[in-house]
């Protein structure tokens, strides 16, 4: 165990003994557990928890729960979140492997501008020093998917421009069961998967497991698997201790995971899109992201009366390494070199015609500027730290405070070793030149951050009065590891305190307004050079919500005014940004405003069989409001009044079913409008958009009672197939029409 | 209710929130030395007359030069022509062998002295020799981008009139396959065995007589040549005239039918062409094939990746490079007696040092290039140290082109020259 980890457990440690000491003391006697323990602890670990009443936070809140989730059964969280209002996605390999989400017009990117939590821990592989999320928890495991948008975003940094995502694991229950979920469907998928929970007295043990494979939907002009073997465990032990004054819950969690997928960057021409969507062309053979992420995490709950503290002791060690065509090589001479995305959007234009068909195999390499650059981009990663949260209620003269109140210390690290080697295109086949290995990226970039916030509910009546805070105290460290660049470092230091306020007005117990202002904030990373500002927005937003059991209306408007949009240039964006690769760029003053509406309902058809339904629908407006010029390739020449890139302006989705006691069906619908690929002129993909697009997927299932369930799924009934990106480089498909045949078993 | 407890538990709790707000944010930094060496300059305000040094280099070094590079491509267009007569005249005996060596030899001086030319007008490729992915210039000469094979198929293409039925137009067709390299190629290469593979031979080449191959590939060098004065015109017609670039250079000085926001956007543009001796003539030209980057020798010598190989003219092109950066470094030219450049600029500046300093390190490296008895083929073979000496008298000048230049005179570096391939 490192020094890092070691003084990390240290004050965990001192955080849990102080609060066992205090309890044991108290305790006289071990009772059983309740249902009602282990919900409040299971309510820490979430956003917004799991009412039953009206929710009266000031933002816009969606929970999928594990119901929900079973509906469809889906892996891939961009089919998920399109039940989520005001979340925009660039989808990429179709499986949803490394998914782009944004909320609120913020670009999608990696999704590094929103938070990603699971468990109420911050999942991203480096969320302060890298926060491109390439690494993102399995979501089949999930038994709920929050996403909060809005003035409690304060309370979840570092990213508080958007919005947070929450993924709750699967918690020890108290009975002793268990599920085994196995599942066969097209292209050779699979899934395996299963969990079992055992409780010893107080004690309580869950083991969990999956695996998910593919042989891909694409074909490789060479032959060959363009699919993925994803894998999973996590193991938790929990033990509930009771005592007269104080409850308490302390849980260590251990999780491993590993993919091996054979993903690429390079997609395809338009032309050859339209006469083969899922061709892979030859240059694309050697495509492997191969990683593995490590997991430990102890959490301490200690609840009182009218308090409850949760303090998490957390460390993710996250390893990927990524080979994949880069490039070809560098003529050194800006009038020949093109980058892939140049060569892709205008495959027979001049001196694009030789490098295409070296591309598609065929042509072999000649000259040297014909030879392909094969990169691993291997990169080691750590996230770790303490967080401890106090939730308290009290009164003071006629007011009930509800105070929520935390510290964060937080440590991660990303260390990038990045390689390339030449490669001949020889008969449709990649032929290493021989040349020797060249490092063309070494360094470290480390973040050390204290997080605070605060923040007082005041019950007043009818009206509940929101104030709090959330500051931020980065220092951060940057570091070129090359042989010669021992003086290419920097030190940096941010604070930065993040201000909102909110209000929620109740018309009634089933309805109420709400409005709320607060700041936005995304911080740079560490070697950035501090002329890079930080993402800075003020955020409005005003709603409206509806509940009376199963009809929930809620009705948000917000508005984003960004005083400097930034986005970096990752390999993900363009093949042009690997020289570059990470660099952020600011465009200065943007604006966003937008729509968020939910419906959700049932009715019954008859004494048997209920339709629950469920309408949504985004309205985004994301605009620059600064003209200038970029050599991001996102962005490229702007003016004020061009629209921010992979920003639908209009999204829907219904989801409709049929349930009686032993079978469902449900039909899910949804539409995304047509996105813009790049903002401005003189970049490669100016002018050029996706396609808008419908999609259905339909899924049922048959409850046999005591002899499980069977259930059958079909994503993209239509089948239609369209290009759901033209990033990294080139037209992507979206994934084609897939059957699933599967069957669980629960005890 | 008990409002002044509700009031003044209100305000305590709106005085800890808002009392935040007016805490002002704080960033601070160290960094070493190293870091970010290549930084973008914003640009400061300068004393200079920037739009001095623009006038006097759009007007007296750089259109000159393109001039000067029409008229040398029309010269060349007629003495193919007339090489290409003798050599049809040569195989029916109107013609001696004599006569058909003399024009071959004047040909051959000719495409010489338009790729001395040339090489000068590659040190300043702007406006339209760069818009559209640099689609003019690359028509016009495209190495490094090079390839015999294609040039050998397009003249069995040219000769056949038609590609697979449709008829052949050399203007359609990629940069591989026209422009002074393959003009050098077809002209200077000896060899009348075409240079493919099995798989892409041209088609019934191998059946031909040596006169016809002869007179094939000299009568698609006539092609080449016709299609080589159409793009020189686009070029100037791009370049000169009211609307051209030439004259939106000139405006930019704030007067309007500029593309520049202001006169140092265009001054960065000059500059920008400039840092082609780093990238092209330092990396391509000379340290590819000294193998201090990967080539097609593993890392040795390598002759085979030189610029104009078969007219062993790489030294003359890389002297040209250099007088070419002389003229726009130091705006002297026989055309006026403004002589405003850049190190003018540096001096107005403060920084005569730098200004000397390049300037003596252009000296030195023409007088270094000057010094050759052999042809850069044999000195790479025999002599690889002096190769070596001409690359480091080039980065001599690159270096500082890198930095005080750049700094001194708040211009961006090019992206291309950006990262450090040093």
């Amino acid at each position: 165990m490192n020094k890092n980890i070691k003084s990390l457990f240290k004050m965990s440690a001192l955080s849990v003994g102080l609060s066992v000491a205090v309890n044991l003391s108290a305790q006289e006697s071990q009772t059983p557990n309740t249902d009602d323990d282990k919900g409040d602890y299971e309510n820490r670990l979430l956003i917004v928890g799991q009412n039953n009443t009206l929710n009266t936070e000031a933002g816009s809140a969606t929970i999928i729960d594990e119901v929900q989730l079973e509906k469809y059964e889906f892996d891939d969280i961009h089919r998920i979140l399109a039940q989520v209002p005001g979340v925009n996605i660039r989808q990429e390999d179709g499986y949803g492997l490394r998914p782009n989400i944004g909320f609120r017009g913020v670009t999608p990117e990696r999704s590094k501008k929103i938070n990603i939590l699971e468990d109420g821990i911050l999942i991203g592989p480096a969320p302060y020093s890298a926060p491109a999320a390439y690494y993102f928890p399995m979501v089949s495991r999930m038994t709920s998917v929050e996403v909060y948008k809005g003035p409690s975003a304060i309370l979840y940094g570092p990213n508080t421009v958007a919005g947070t995502l929450n993924m709750l694991t699967r918690q020890v229950s108290q009975d002793n069961e268990g599920m085994v979920d196995v599942s066969y469907g097209s292209d050779a998928y699979s899934k395996f998967h299963g969990y079992a929970i055992h409780n010893f007295d107080n004690l309580g043990v869950l083991i969990e497991g999956i695996n998910l494979q593919s042989d891909g939907f694409k074909t490789l002009d060479s032959g060959g698997d363009t699919g993925f073997d994803k894998k999973d465990i996590t193991t938790k032990f929990r033990y509930d201790l009771k005592g007269e004054q104080f409850d308490q819950v302390f849980e260590l969690k251990l999780g491993y995971a590993d993919e091996l997928s054979n993903e690429t960057y390079l997609g395809l021409t338009d032309e050859d899109f339209a006469l083969s969507p899922f061709r892979r062309y030859a240059a694309s053979q050697l495509g492997e992201m191969d990683w593995q992420h490590e997991q430990v995490q102890f959490n301490h709950f200690l609840q009182g009366e009218n308090f409850d503290i949760t303090t998490r002791a957390y460390r993710n060690d996250f390893e990927r390494a990524w080979r994949k065509l880069n490039n070809f090589r560098p003529s050194n001479n800006p009038a020949t070199q093109r980058s892939l995305q140049d060569i892709l959007s205008a495959p027979s234009e001049g001196i694009n015609a030789i490098y295409y068909q070296v591309l598609t195999g065929q042509k072999d390499s000649e000259g040297l500027f014909e030879q392909l650059l094969i990169g691993v981009n291997d990169r080691t990663f750590y996230s770790q730290g303490v967080q401890t949260d106090l939730n308290l209620k009290f009164e003071w003269g006629d007011i009930t405070h509800n105070i929520k109140t935390g510290i964060r210390y937080h440590e991660d690290e990303i260390e990038r070793f990045h390689t390339e080697d030449n490669f001949n295109m020889v008969s449709g086949i990649l032929v290493a030149t021989g040349a020797e290995t060249a490092i063309t990226t070494a360094n470290t970039e480390r973040s050390k951050v204290w997080s605070i916030y605060l923040k007082d509910t005041l019950e007043l009546d009818q009206w509940e009065l929101t104030f709090g805070f959330r500051s931020e105290i980065i220092d951060s460290y940057y570091q070129n590891n090359l042989v010669g660049f021992e003086n290419d470092w920097l030190k940096k230091s941010t604070t930065i305190v993040l201000p909102g306020v909110s209000a929620f007005y109740s018309i009634d117990d089933m309805s109420g307004v709400f409005a709320g202002l607060h700041r936005g904030f995304i911080p740079t990373s560490p070697k950035q050079s501090p002329e890079i500002e930080i993402e800075d927005s003020t955020n409005l937003e005003l709603g409206y919500r509806y509940f009376n059991q199963a009809n929930r209306i809620e009705l948000v408007g917000f508005y984003s005014d960004f005083d400097n949009l930034k986005e970096s240039c990752t390999a993900s964006t363009s093949s042009s940004c690997f020289s570059i690769i990470d660099q952020e760029f600011n465009a200065g003053n943007a604006e966003v405003f937008g729509l968020e509406a939910s419906w959700a309902d049932r009715f019954s058809l008859s004494n048997d069989i209920d339709v629950p339904w469920m309408l949504t629908y985004s309205y985004t407006s994301a605009e620059f409001q600064e003209t200038f010029d970029s050599d991001f390739e996102l962005w490229g020449d702007v003016s004020a009044g061009d629209s921010v890139p992979y920003l639908p302006e209009h999204q829907l989705t219904l989801d409709i079913g049929l349930e009686a006691s032993q079978w469902r069906t449900n039909l899910m619908i949804s539409y995304v409008d047509e996105m813009n690929e790049a903002a401005g002129d003189n970049v490669a993909l100016s002018g050029v958009m996706t396609d808008a697009y419908w999609n259905l997927d339909l899924s049922a299932a048959y409850d046999f009672m005591d002899y499980g369930t069977v259930y059958l799924k079909a994503e993209n009934v239509l089948d239609e197939v369209n290009i759901i990106s033209r990033r990294p480089f080139g037209a992507r498909p979206s994934k084609p029409q897939q059957f699933y045949l599967g069957y669980k078993y629960r005890w | 209710m008990n409002y002044r407890a509700s009031i003044s538990s209100l305000a305590a709790a709106m005085t800890i929130a808002l009392s935040t707000i007016g805490c002002s944010d704080s960033t601070s930094s160290t960094a070493g030395s190293q870091f970010n060496d290549n930084a973008n300059n914003n640009g400061t305000p300068s004393q200079f007359d920037e739009g001095k040094l623009v006038t006097n280099l759009t007007n007296n070094i750089l259109t000159p030069a393109f001039e000067e590079f029409d008229q040398l491509a029309s010269q060349l267009n007629q003495s193919v022509i007339t090489y290409c007569q003798s050599e049809i005249g040569f195989t029916t005996g109107s013609i001696d062998a004599n006569q058909r060596d003399s024009d071959r030899t004047q040909a051959r001086d000719d495409w010489k002295a338009a790729m001395s030319s040339w090489q000068k007008v590659e040190m300043m490729q702007i406006g339209p020799l760069i818009e559209n992915q640099s689609s003019l210039r690359n028509k016009i000469y495209s190495w490094p981008v090079a390839n015999t094979c294609a040039v050998d198929q397009d003249v069995t293409f040219f000769n056949a009139g038609n590609i697979n039925g449709t008829p052949y137009n050399v203007a359609n067709r990629v940069v591989t396959r026209r422009g002074l390299d393959a003009l050098e190629y077809l002209l200077f290469n000896d060899n009348l065995e075409h240079s493919c593979t099995a798989t892409t031979a041209p088609a019934g080449w191998d059946n031909l007589s040596e006169r016809q191959r002869v007179e094939q590939r000299c009568q698609f060098a006539v092609e080449l040549t016709d299609d080589l004065r159409n793009n020189v015109d686009d070029f100037l017609a791009a370049w000169s005239g009211d609307s051209g670039y030439a004259q939106s250079l000139l405006n930019a000085s704030a007067q309007p039918g500029s593309d520049f926001e202001n006169i140092h956007e265009a001054v960065n543009r000059i500059s920008d062409a400039i840092f082609y001796l780093d990238t092209v003539t330092k990396d391509s030209k000379l340290a590819i094939p000294l193998g201090l980057f990967e080539n097609d020798c593993q890392q040795n010598a390598c002759p085979e990746n030189l610029e104009s190989q078969f007219a062993n003219h790489s030294l003359e092109n890389i002297r040209s490079n250099l007088i070419a950066i002389r003229a726009v470094f130091t705006g002297n030219s026989d055309q006026s007696n403004d002589n405003t450049g850049f190190d003018d600029y540096l001096i107005e500046e403060g920084a005569e040092a730098t200004a000397t300093n390049i300037s003596n390190a252009i000296d030195n490296a023409i007088n270094n290039i000057d010094a050759y008895q052999v042809t850069l083929n044999d000195a790479l073979v025999n002599s690889t140290n002096n190769v070596q000496a001409t690359h480091d008298q080039i980065k001599a000048i690159t270096d500082q082109m890198k930095t005080d230049f750049i700094t001194q005179l708040a211009l961006q570096l090019p992206a291309s020259s950006a990262g450090d391939n040093d």
